[in-house]
């Protein structure tokens, strides 16, 4: 008996049987169902997360001072000290020690008050180069970015933040007009696009100035040329681990240490910042598609235990089917084909039901739920094996069957 | 119902020499055993066949009437001896061979007729085709249609058994058995389940088929039932009793030497 014999015989059972047929694929849609729901809404939360950190800029390294490698037990954490200078980012920006570095902007922030006429607001000023645009990935709404002319000269010129601009200037224009930090009036000379809020972080109100304007006439400080934050920019995700190993050497050299336990700066990817946020959101998912798993399973012996019961009621079928001629393994095949399709068609029912949920969710609440191929193709793939596995007992307690003792019953 | 085409009496004789028994039991033994206990159900039977033959097996339930019946029809192997079927030693295939025996040789009819309630009789008739290596599927259903015509049920054949009398389903079955032109008709209890109407009829169709050059076991405990085969076997405590092959043998006088009530 050929395959395709046997898969009609073996559909034309299941269909015999139309109301239990589907209450034993029940199990097996709501497990394929929720799997893809809740890996779903992870993969959601997840790639939200990597969306806000990936807009800070691409292909990022983010060089801080201190360091968490220390194992003498006396340096301080991250941010614990300011050993970045200006003169590191002037290393780093050179084409022939790091070429697979792009872009340097170095960074220094500091809270301040602004005014403009009556208006007053405090935001962070951001003091870097002219190269901040391009690897932080901003762009402008109108007017001019910092230029190394203003760099140069500490020129007393501001770019504002969407969200500085509409505090400080309402609905009239920011371009050209003045604002006053610390007693230095500034001139803005650019307003940047809105790009959003990274989690708490507000990219959008943020006033831009020169870094040599902030370290000399703004904040001063001890140290003028200390640097906060260099942000490095990778020509692309490729060369990103290179220009990883350049910046890392070229800061150990400068900086006179002889091991990397000893540098007192830490540069730390994009990625490892996404990897970082993604992990509670990960094990998140993982637990929640562990709990559908266990429910698909449950689905899967329900599957056997209808399975089962079939094999008893339909003794006298087996009984009749081998009396004239059917082998054992036709008659397991018979029953494995038939548990097969219960969890084949289960689990297409399930991700159809996934799927949809997965579309209209997102349209009625603010949740976004990601459509994850391999959750549809995995969870598919465990339906169908569910079935066969599940089938195995069964099918061959009706292949074992004797044909005799089958007949005998009725 | 009296055109019976070559199809029939085609396999009447087995393949192979002619004259070659159907059925050539050789000192055939069945024992049970459960651990400690054994039973010996059935002892050294010998028996032959011929082709053509109609042959009906009696006996009191528990005499090994049963357990003959099972040997005969490859259901179950005998535990001694040796059983040619059609000139094929089955004694000691496995379950796989047997199956595929049971498929090509013999024909089942059921006393409680063994039809699938949800199938049309066309496709049930078909269904010992469906094992068979090799019969595409318009084939089959021209085959069934024929079978079905010729048990007189022509213009049933899209009726599923819950539609038609005790006596049609037997007949159904019948078609089943013959389906495959086997090289032997095994009937268990035939009319067991049937008035004295439909007794009379699945009856005559059998002889029909008998005349038409098929071998026919029956196994009945009815005598009135056994007097339709040409010769009876009568089966006691697990012993063949008329163990000669004496084709003269008739039934009713079987009966009155045996006993049988």
């Amino acid at each position: 008996m050929s395959w395709a014999a046997t898969l009609r015989t073996a559909a034309q059972a299941l269909r015999l049987h139309r109301m239990r047929s589907l209450l034993t694929m029940l199990g097996i849609m709501i497990g394929v169902a929720a799997v893809i729901m809740t890996v779903g809404f992870g993969q959601g939360a997840q790639d939200q997360v990597a969306s806000q950190i990936n807009s800070l800029g691409s292909n990022l390294l983010i060089v801080s001072p201190g360091s968490t490698t220390s194992s003498t037990g006396v340096r301080g954490g991250v941010g614990s000290a300011s050993t970045l200078t200006m003169a590191d980012a002037e290393a780093l920006s050179s084409d022939r020690a790091a070429p697979d570095i792009t872009g340097v902007a170095p960074t220094t922030s500091s809270s301040a008050a602004m005014s403009a006429g009556t208006q007053n607001w405090t935001t962070s000023v951001v003091g870097t180069t002219e190269s901040w645009l391009e690897v932080r990935s901003q762009e402008l709404a109108s007017g001019r970015f910092i230029t190394a002319d203003d760099v140069a000269t500490n020129a007393a010129v501001t770019v504002l933040g969407a969200s500085t601009s509409q505090e400080l200037f309402g609905r009239a224009g920011a371009l050209d007009q003045s604002v006053v930090v610390n007693g230095v009036a500034l001139s803005v000379v650019g307003v940047l696009e809105s790009s959003g809020a990274t989690g708490s972080t507000n990219n959008d109100d943020q006033a831009i100035v020169p870094i040599t304007t902030a370290g000399q006439r703004l904040f001063g400080g001890t140290d003028r040329s200390a640097v906060q934050t260099i942000y490095l920019q990778a020509a692309d995700q490729a060369s990103l681990s290179a220009a990883y190993q350049e910046a890392n050497s070229l800061l150990l050299a400068l900086h006179g240490a002889t091991t990397p336990t000893d540098a007192d700066f830490t540069i730390t990817s994009q990625e490892s910042i996404v990897e970082a946020a993604t992990s509670v959101d990960r094990t998140m998912t993982i637990l929640l598609a562990a709990v559908a798993g266990i429910s698909l399973l449950v689905g899967g012996i329900g599957v056997m235990n209808i399975m089962l019961v079939s094999v008893t009621e339909r003794v006298g079928e087996i009984g009749l089917r081998k009396a004239v001629g059917a082998e054992p393994r036709i008659i397991r095949r018979q029953f494995l084909l038939e548990a097969s399709i219960l969890g084949l068609a289960g689990g297409a029912i399930g991700v159809a039901i996934g799927v949809s949920s997965a579309v209209l969710i997102p349209l009625l609440s603010s949740q976004t739920i990601a459509i994850s191929m391999p959750a549809i193709i995995g969870s598919l793939v465990v339906a169908v094996g569910i079935g066969v596995i599940f089938g195995v007992y069964p099918a061959s307690r009706a292949a074992r069957m004797a044909p005799i003792d089958a007949l005998r019953t009725d | 119902m009296t055109n019976f085409d070559a199809h029939w009496t085609a396999g009447s004789t087995p393949q192979g020499a002619a004259g070659t028994p159907v059925i050539d039991l050789h000192e055939v033994g069945k024992t049970y055993s459960n651990g400690t206990l054994s039973v010996a159900a059935l002892k050294d039977a010998s028996l032959t066949i011929d082709a053509g033959e109609y042959v009906a097996i009696t006996g009191p339930s528990g005499s090994g009437k049963s357990t003959l019946m099972h040997i005969l029809g490859c259901l179950d192997i005998p535990t001694q001896g040796r059983y040619l079927l059609a000139g094929e030693d089955v004694s000691g295939m496995d379950e796989a061979k047997l199956a595929r025996v049971r498929n090509r040789r013999i024909g089942f009819v059921f006393q409680r007729f063994h039809l699938m309630s949800a199938l049309s009789a066309v496709t049930n008739v078909e269904l010992p085709l469906l094992y068979s290596p090799g019969v595409p599927a318009h084939e089959r259903q021209q085959r069934a249609i024929r079978a079905l015509t010729r048990v007189g049920l022509g213009e049933r054949l899209d009726h599923r058994p819950g539609e038609l009398s005790g006596g049609q389903q037997q007949r159904v079955a019948i078609a089943r058995a013959l389906v495959t032109d086997p090289d032997l008709i095994l009937a268990d209890e035939p009319t067991g389940n049937l008035d004295s109407t439909a007794s009379t009829e699945v009856l005559a169709l059998l002889d029909e088929v008998n005349d038409a050059g098929k071998t026919i076991v029956l196994i009945t405990h009815e005598s009135d039932v056994a007097a339709r085969a040409r010769r009876t076997i009568r089966v006691r405590d697990g012993e063949i009793e008329a163990a000669n092959n004496d084709h003269a043998i008739s039934a009713p006088a079987t009966s009155t030497n045996w006993g049988i009530s």
